[in-house]
């Protein structure tokens, strides 16, 4: 009986283990299986402003220099990047090096926006070296454009047309912006759309 | 009055826990002041010595809660309830969308009360490491019971902590 017992329960205890690294296993996979039907550009969250629709207009003050213009027709005929962020938001600070090779790339001009007071922002500013980038503050600005999470982005061309925006979380978020714009195509939403309509 | 094979189970799998999350957080300090910085419940100036802090008061408790040491048992406890405390803040201010800081760079775990839950039933547990032990020798068949219990435990751990982890993109999948 005793030697019944003991076999038992060493089996017992070889299929509790067995099973837990099985549950583990699979939970893993349905992570990685989420993370692949994630669709892998920026998405449009509320409904904020519509795309091809021109941009609302502001002249606000810039911490890094003199103010800036949001909206209506570029002189230097450059698309404009306005990138929402903030200084408690991780994800937003480590897109910053990808956001200016990509400006650079495309030739836009990039505009940091946030909200708050300036003195949480100066030090920021001054930790990531953004001194040379246009730098506004502005409640209004990011309720206009419907930013309810960071970071978000809004591309509008060199004439005041919101051509795309979104959440962007990476590289891949940034570079789908810029695609729609080129592709005419508001969101990646909409061009699954198109996509099934056809 | 709690058996030795327990004390042993919840001693090794709360010190393996701790004893991760001090190891994550030390392998990318710099995630883990942006993601204490997110909880808001700091002043600027104290974010970057807390960030340098916590990981070694964990690493720490897990050493004591191995070494048995008398207070370690409080000491994780009192690391759990305020871990639970800060994320229900949060929660409570309707923060959902920060990284919870629990899974290292990689984990991109949300907020979630399942969490708070979590927390808690770990700080019974290390609550339940300072009971006094029952005396009762221990045989060799009681340490490998203690052992295999340990691999199963963080096992289910770190397998209900994915699952969790998965909540929100389910969420927006139902949606």
């Amino acid at each position: 009986m005793e030697q019944t017992l003991l076999i038992s329960n060493i089996l017992l205890w070889l299929l509790v283990i067995g099973l837990s690294v099985a549950v583990l296993l699979l939970a893993r996979q349905v992570g990685v299986l989420h993370e692949r039907i994630t669709p892998v550009g920026a998405l449009m969250i509320g409904k904020g402003l519509r795309v091809g629709e021109a941009a609302p207009g502001f002249r606000l003050a810039n911490l890094n220099g003199p103010e800036v213009t949001i909206g209506g027709t570029q002189a230097d005929g450059r698309s404009t990047l306005l990138f929402f962020l903030s200084p408690t938001c991780p994800v937003c600070a480590s897109l910053l090096p990808t956001l200016r090779t990509l400006v650079r790339q495309e030739n836009l001009a990039l505009i940091l926006a946030s909200d708050g007071t300036p003195d949480e922002h100066i030090g920021f500013i001054a930790r990531k070296g953004l001194s040379d980038l246009p730098y506004v503050l502005s409640t209004e600005l990011g309720i206009r454009f419907g930013v309810s999470k960071l970071p978000y982005a809004a591309l509008i061309d060199a004439g005041g047309v919101l051509r795309a925006h979104g959440l962007v979380n990476n590289r891949e978020h940034l570079e789908s912006l810029i695609e729609a714009e080129r592709e005419g195509v508001a969101s990646i939403q909409d061009f699954v759309k198109r996509g099934n309509a056809q | 009055m709690i058996d030795p094979v327990i004390d042993l189970v919840l001693r090794g799998g709360l010190a393996a826990i701790l004893g991760y999350a001090a190891f994550h957080k030390l392998r990318d300090r710099e995630t883990f002041k942006g993601q204490l910085a997110a909880y808001a419940l700091l002043p600027e100036g104290l974010i970057q010595p807390m960030s340098r802090a916590l990981p070694l008061i964990e690493g720490a408790t897990a050493l004591f809660l191995l070494a048995r040491s008398e207070h370690a048992s409080l000491l994780s406890a009192a690391l759990f309830l305020l871990y639970a405390g800060a994320m229900g803040i949060n929660l409570a201010r309707g923060r959902h969308d920060i990284d919870c800081g629990c899974g290292g760079p990689e984990g991109r775990q949300t907020l979630h009360w399942a969490l708070v839950f979590r927390n808690l039933l770990l700080a019974v547990g290390a609550i339940a490491v300072g009971f006094p032990l029952g005396a009762r020798a221990l045989s060799w068949g009681d340490y490998a019971i203690a052992g295999l219990s340990a691999v199963a435990f963080l096992a289910l751990y770190t397998a209900l902590n994915a699952l969790i982890a998965n909540v929100p993109a389910t969420n927006r999948l139902k949606a």
